[in-house]
This record gives C-alpha cells, sequence and structure tokens, in this order.
C-alpha cells in the first residue's frame, strides 16, 4: 500500500483537506499503523507549537497600553479654544456685527464684510508669518486631500446630491437654462436684442447693448453695459462700466468700476478704484472695499465701504460706515442717517454739504489692531496653524510620522547634527541654484521645500513629544492628541523670552535632521544595493 | 477580556466613530496582536511598532470589515498583512525567499514517525528555533498556531497560494526538528 506523505498528513492535522480527501485519508490512517503513527506525531507537534506560542510569556509593554487622559486634555483644549474664540468675538466679531448692525445690514453680508475688514486689516502682515500664510493654504489643500482620502467613502450619495443642490440653489436662480457663451473673444448683444434668460459670458472684451431679462454672469477683461439687466450682475473683470439699467444686484470684483447708470437693488464692490458717477441712481446700499471709492451719484440706503481714500459728493439715504484714511465729503454731499468714519485723518467736509448730524469721527491708530491682538491670539494662531498642518500631514502618513517619530528622533544628537547638515545644505543648495539663472525654478523649488521642512520640522517635534508624554498612539484620534499636546508643548516653549528662541532652533534643526534622516532612509531602501541573483536554493535532503 | 459578541458590538459602535468603543476593542486585542508580532518580528521593537500600527491601519480600514463575520479574524489578517509589509521593508529583496516553495522534494517523500516528532526538552529551546528561522516561515508558523489563520488567509497575506502554505509550513517544522536534533 501507497503511504501518504507528510504534506497531506500535516494538511489532515491542520484542517485543510477537502471533505472527500479528508475522508478518504481518515480511512488509509485507520488501516495503516505507519500513516497513523505519522499523524499522531504532527498532531502532538502541532500541539506543541500552539502551546508554545501562545504561552504568556511577555506582557503588553506598557507604552501599548491604552492610555487615558483624553477628557483632561480635551477639556484643557475647550478652555483655551474658548478663551481664544471668545477673544476673536471680543476683537473682532462683535464690534463690527454692531457697526454692520448701525448701518441697517444683515447677516447677508456678513461674509463680504468680513472679507473687507480682511483687506483692510493692517496688522495681518505683522501678525502671520509669510510661512504661516503658506502653510495655511497649503494645509488647506492637504485637508481636503484627505478628507476626499479618507472621508469619500462616508460620504453618503444622498448628501453629495443635497450639497450639489444647494450649491446650485447658491447660483443665481436658472443657472442651468442660461444662454452660456464662453467661446468668443469679443461678445455682443447688440442694441435691440433681447435674451430671456440668464446670460453667463466669457471673453477679452464683453459688450451688453441690448436686453438681457435674466441674471447677467460675466467675466472679461473689458465689461461695458450700456443696456438692461433685468436680474443681478455678477462681473469679474478688468474694467466694468455700467451706463445701462440693472434691475437686480451689482456685485463686481474688478480693478475699476464705473457705474453711470441705474441699480434698482444693492451694489457690493471689491477692486482698485469704484466710482458711482453723477449719472448713477442705486436705490439699494453700497458696500465697497478698494483702494479709491468715489460717490457722485446718489445712493438711497446705506453705505458701508472700507478704502484708503474715500470721497462723497452725492445723496446717501441711509447711513454711512466708512473706515479707511481719509474721508472728503463735497460740496455736493447730502446724508440723511448717521456718518461714522474710522479713519487715520479727520474727515474734510465742505462747507455747503448737507448732514443730518456730524461725521462720528474715531482715529484709527496705525498699530491698533495687531496690539490688540494680543499674546493669546498670537499663540492660538500659530498653534492651531501648526495643529492643521500637522495633523493633515500625520493622517495622510501615519506610517511616516511614526517612522519619524519612532525610529529617528529618539536619536537626538544624530538627528540635531543632520539637521544641522541639513538645513544649512538646503539653504545653500537653493541660493546656490537661484544664482544661477538657469537654475533659478529648481532653486524656489529647493526653496519651498526646505521652508516646508523646516515647518514641518516642529510638527513631527510635536508629535514625539506628545508620544513622551501620553505614550504610544493606538489610532487616529489619539493620534491627533498627542500632536496637539505636543505643539501645545512647543509653543509654550518656544514663548518663553530668550530660551524660547534657542528652543525655536533646536526643535527646527532636530525635527528637520529627523526627517533628512527618514527620506535617506526611504531611498535607501527604495534602491536596494546592486547584488548577483542568489543562486537557486538547495532543499535540504 | 470582552466576549465574543461584545466584541463585535464594539466594532459597530467603533465604526459609527467611538473612539471609546475603539480603545475597548485595543484593550481586548492589542496583547494577542502584540503576542502575534511578537512570534513574527525580529525584535521586540519591531513588534511594539507594528502593534500600534496594526491598529492605527486597521481604523482606517474598520469600513470595509463586514460586520456579520467575526472581528478578531479580519484584525488577523490586517496585522499579517502588515507583518509581511514590515519584513518586506526591513529586508532588500535579495534577502528574503519569496519564491514558492518546490513541492515536489516534499511530497515524494514518505511518513518518518520517529523524526516527526519534535525533540523538545523545553519550550525555550522550541522558542529559540522557532525565532531562528527564516522570516517568512516564522511569520507563516504564528499565523497558522498562533492565530489560527486558514492556509488560504495566509497565503492571502503572503502572495502564494495555499497548497504552498502547507509546504512552506512543513518545511519550517523540519527545519525546526533539524535544528533541535542538532542542538540536542
Amino acid at each position: 500500500m501507497k503511504h501518504l506523505d507528510e504534506l497531506t498528513l500535516l494538511r489532515m492535522v491542520d484542517g485543510e483537506l477537502s471533505s472527500e480527501r479528508h475522508s478518504s485519508t481518515r480511512t488509509h490512517i485507520v488501516d495503516c499503523a505507519p500513516c497513523q503513527a505519522g499523524y499522531e506525531s504532527l498532531k502532538t507537534e502541532t500541539e506543541l507549537l500552539r502551546a508554545t506560542l501562545r504561552e504568556e510569556e511577555e506582557p503588553l509593554p506598557e507604552d501599548l497600553r491604552a492610555q487615558g487622559g483624553l477628557l483632561w486634555f480635551l477639556a484643557a483644549a475647550l478652555v483655551i479654544g474658548g478663551l481664544g474664540v471668545s477673544q476673536f468675538w471680543s476683537w473682532f466679531v462683535d464690534p463690527m456685527l454692531r457697526g454692520m448692525d448701525r448701518v441697517g445690514i444683515d447677516g447677508q453680508s456678513l461674509f463680504t464684510t468680513v472679507v473687507i475688514r480682511g483687506l483692510l486689516f493692517r496688522g495681518w502682515t505683522n501678525m502671520v508669518s509669510t510661512v504661516t500664510q503658506l502653510a495655511l493654504w497649503l494645509s488647506v489643500l492637504v485637508a481636503l486631500g484627505t478628507l476626499a482620502i479618507f472621508a469619500w467613502r462616508r460620504i453618503r450619495t444622498s448628501a453629495l446630491a443635497m450639497s450639489i443642490l444647494a450649491v446650485l440653489a447658491a447660483l443665481p436662480r436658472g443657472a442651468e437654462a442660461a444662454v452660456i457663451e464662453l467661446e468668443q473673444d469679443t461678445y455682443v448683444l447688440p442694441a435691440g436684442q433681447t435674451i430671456e434668460n440668464d446670460l453667463v459670458v466669457a471673453g477679452e472684451i464683453v459688450r451688453i447693448e441690448g436686453t438681457v431679462n435674466g441674471d447677467l454672469i460675466v467675466a472679461a477683461r473689458l465689461v461695458e453695459v450700456s443696456g438692461a439687466v433685468a436680474g443681478d450682475i455678477l462681473g469679474f473683470a478688468e474694467e466694468i462700466d455700467m451706463t445701462g439699467t440693472v434691475g437686480g444686484n451689482v456685485r463686481t470684483a474688478s480693478r475699476s468700476l464705473d457705474i453711470e447708470g441705474s441699480v434698482e437693488r444693492n451694489v457690493v464692490a471689491a477692486g482698485e478704484i469704484l466710482r458711482i458717477g453723477s449719472g448713477a441712481q442705486v436705490r439699494g446700499s453700497f458696500t465697497a472695499a478698494g483702494r479709491e471709492v468715489i460717490l457722485g451719484g446718489p445712493v438711497e440706503r446705506d453705505l458701508l465701504i472700507a478704502a484708503k481714500t474715500h470721497r462723497i459728493d452725492s445723496r446717501v439715504g441711509g447711513s454711512a460706515l466708512l473706515v479707511g484714511d481719509e474721508l472728503t465729503l463735497g460740496d455736493g454731499a447730502v446724508t440723511e442717517g448717521t456718518v461714522q468714519f474710522y479713519g487715520g485723518q479727520e474727515p474734510v467736509v465742505a462747507p455747503s454739504a448737507t448732514l443730518a448730524s456730524p461725521v462720528a469721527f474715531e482715529l484709527l491708530e496705525e498699530d491698533e489692531e495687531s496690539t490688540r491682538l494680543s499674546w493669546l491670539g498670537h499663540f492660538m494662531f500659530f498653534w492651531a496653524a501648526a495643529f492643521v498642518l500637522g495633523s493633515a500631514f500625520a493622517l495622510l502618513g501615519p506610517g511616516v510620522a511614526e517612522a519619524i517619530t519612532a525610529v529617528h528622533m529618539p536619536h537626538h544628537a544624530k538627528s540635531l547634527l543632520a539637521g544641522l547638515v541639513a538645513v544649512g545644505g538646503g539653504a545653500a543648495l537653493a541660493f546656490g541654484l537661484m544664482i544661477t539663472l538657469v537654475g533659478l525654478p529648481l532653486g524656489l523649488v529647493v526653496l519651498f521645500l526646505w521652508v516646508l521642512g523646516l515647518y514641518l520640522a516642529q510638527v513631527y517635534a510635536g508629535l514625539y513629544i506628545g508620544r513622551e508624554i501620553l505614550g504610544r498612539p493606538t489610532d487616529r484620534s489619539q493620534l491627533l492628541v498627542r500632536l496637539a499636546v505636543g505643539l501645545l508643548a512647543i509653543h509654550i516653549g518656544k514663548s518663553i523670552p530668550y530660551i524660547g528662541q534657542v528652543l525655536t532652533v533646536a526643535v527646527a534643526l532636530w525635527g528637520f535632521g529627523a526627517l533628512t534622516l527618514f527620506l535617506l532612509d526611504a531611498i535607501s531602501r527604495k534602491s536596494p544595493p546592486i547584488v548577483p541573483a542568489p543562486l537557486p536554493a538547495q532543499e535540504p535532503a | 477580556m470582552a466576549g465574543r459578541g461584545d466584541l463585535e458590538g464594539l466594532v459597530a459602535l467603533a465604526r459609527a466613530g467611538s473612539t471609546a468603543a475603539w480603545g475597548r476593542v485595543y484593550e481586548t486585542l492589542a496583547p494577542s496582536i502584540f503576542r502575534l508580532c511578537r512570534r513574527a518580528l525580529a525584535s521586540r521593537e519591531d513588534a511594539e511598532d507594528a502593534t500600534s500600527e496594526i491598529f492605527l491601519k486597521a481604523r482606517v480600514r474598520l469600513a470595509s470589515y463586514e460586520p456579520s463575520r467575526p472581528f478578531a479574524p479580519w484584525l488577523y489578517r490586517v496585522a499579517a498583512n502588515h507583518c509581511w509589509d514590515e519584513i518586506r521593508k526591513r529586508r532588500t529583496r535579495a534577502e528574503i525567499d519569496d519564491a514558492e516553495p518546490e513541492l515536489s522534494t516534499l511530497e515524494a517523500e514518505a511518513p518518518t514517525p520517529q523524526e516527526a516528532v519534535l525533540a523538545i526538552e523545553s519550550r525555550d529551546s522550541l522558542r529559540r528555533v522557532l525565532s531562528e528561522l527564516d522570516d517568512r516561515s516564522r511569520l507563516a508558523i504564528a499565523l497558522r498556531y498562533y492565530a489560527d489563520m486558514s492556509y488560504e488567509d495566509i497565503g492571502q497575506a503572503l502572495g502564494i497560494s495555499p497548497n504552498f502554505v502547507g509546504v512552506l509550513l512543513l518545511r519550517a517544522r523540519r527545519a525546526m526538528r533539524t535544528r533541535l536534533r542538532e542542538t540536542s
């Protein structure tokens, strides 16, 4: 009788034979003593292996045990976050809301106002370093990417459909049925012609001499509207000249806007020179952000304007809230509501200007904004920025974060040294490339990566410190908690006078070094040393 | 330790986004996963790193887990894939034997019962020879006899056919027997 081979017996022991094969093998084993002995010994061996492997000779290491401490951290984060938000609210949002309330603007224009205030906000350049701005924008992109990767499956079809509907609803009505003209360099709607629908048009020059019985959405270098638009105008251009009539609102972003026609509702404009000419008639309010705003024609309702120079030479039916540097109220100025001016200079009021009440003037100190945003504001901002960017990177590559923080960062001296070499070398390389004009683009790329690396250095350092404080993370939320705690520790350290600067440099070098070591490691892994092909292994007899 | 039903309930909560539930899942299964990694990977540090990374990966992939099936085997499969990735990452290609083992040499042989028994003096010596196995064989043994994974699942993790998993296991056992005989 042919004996069973050992592999079959092993599969039998491991329960890996098909039922048919299993029963025939069993029958054979019962009748064949050597095979039965082989089967039994394999079974014994298996039991032995199992028992040995399952022996608990080593407990779970301390730093792998699930960590508590989440609650106190969340509580602390909430308190700090709450403080930050309340500060932000009382410094920034609340005065603005009150200001808007005074000029009778409802919440709909909140966004516009925030943007306008932001444009004028001189403190920004001091407060936000270029690096952080860069990092913020980058982090927004990365965060969107992360969302797409991790959360895509969670975005239900219905949610997606709802979002699309919401976006469509936010678009001017009837956009789907609009007349769309995007092919021509110069688009002219001749006088006498009527479009019974919305018109979406893009080109070099767009002239509307006829009638649009819907909204006009236009993007061009030069836009001239001398005809009639029954709905709103939404325009993006270098220059917009409006001499016709508009039944709805005019909303534009352009270098210059010149209105000489009539607008039945409101005008919201951002640009450099914004002018409502003497021939114009605005029945609603005028909200603007620009360098120079000139009001030559009447505005029936309120003004909310942020500009360097304001000139008002016409009737204003509502009240005015003006922010900027200079304000001139000309001979033709007639105001029926209050005029409030926050500016750098006393307003100039012509003798024959007719004002319902004197201009309420408040001097804006050059540095007032930045001193208002005190230490805590700075602190919160930089911490939050680093956290947002850090989470994006940590979530995109948990393995990378793990490798950097667990493998390279613990070698403090080695990382610091590598950081010193890499930071110096990176800068030298970038500038070396940039001074040879040929390498300029490459130099800029190197410089960008160098800056990004320096910024990321604190992220990984924060992650490492967080791990040291709270232990190894076991899931993504714990990873983020560690990141937040570590970054908090770093930012607190950085804010200590003198020591903080040393610490900043040390963290940058240490993190940059670990990042460099990781990259070198990854590169050397990807291209293993060339080795001769191994000879076929000899099976032991 | 939570019972089976409890565990799947916790996993369902974790899938719905509960961090606390995932913490409990971790507490329940981390010791087993750590021990698997400890058996499968070369060093204690590697095993620690692997354990936390496996749970990170598992949480990310939780959406692909089929809730009607038991959770632990699914987690073991994640662990198996991760360990094999780690092993491959840490060695250059020349160092790992990831070819399919030769079947013929094994199948032709008749059973030799007296040799089939491992000459064991102590579990310590068995652990020692286990640790001396090549990475892939050690992983396969750990997956089969510690994690109770089927040949099919092991094969999927290692990228070989289920048949060859049997060959790999048998060859590993023979290597262990030879080592034990040599040292005793």
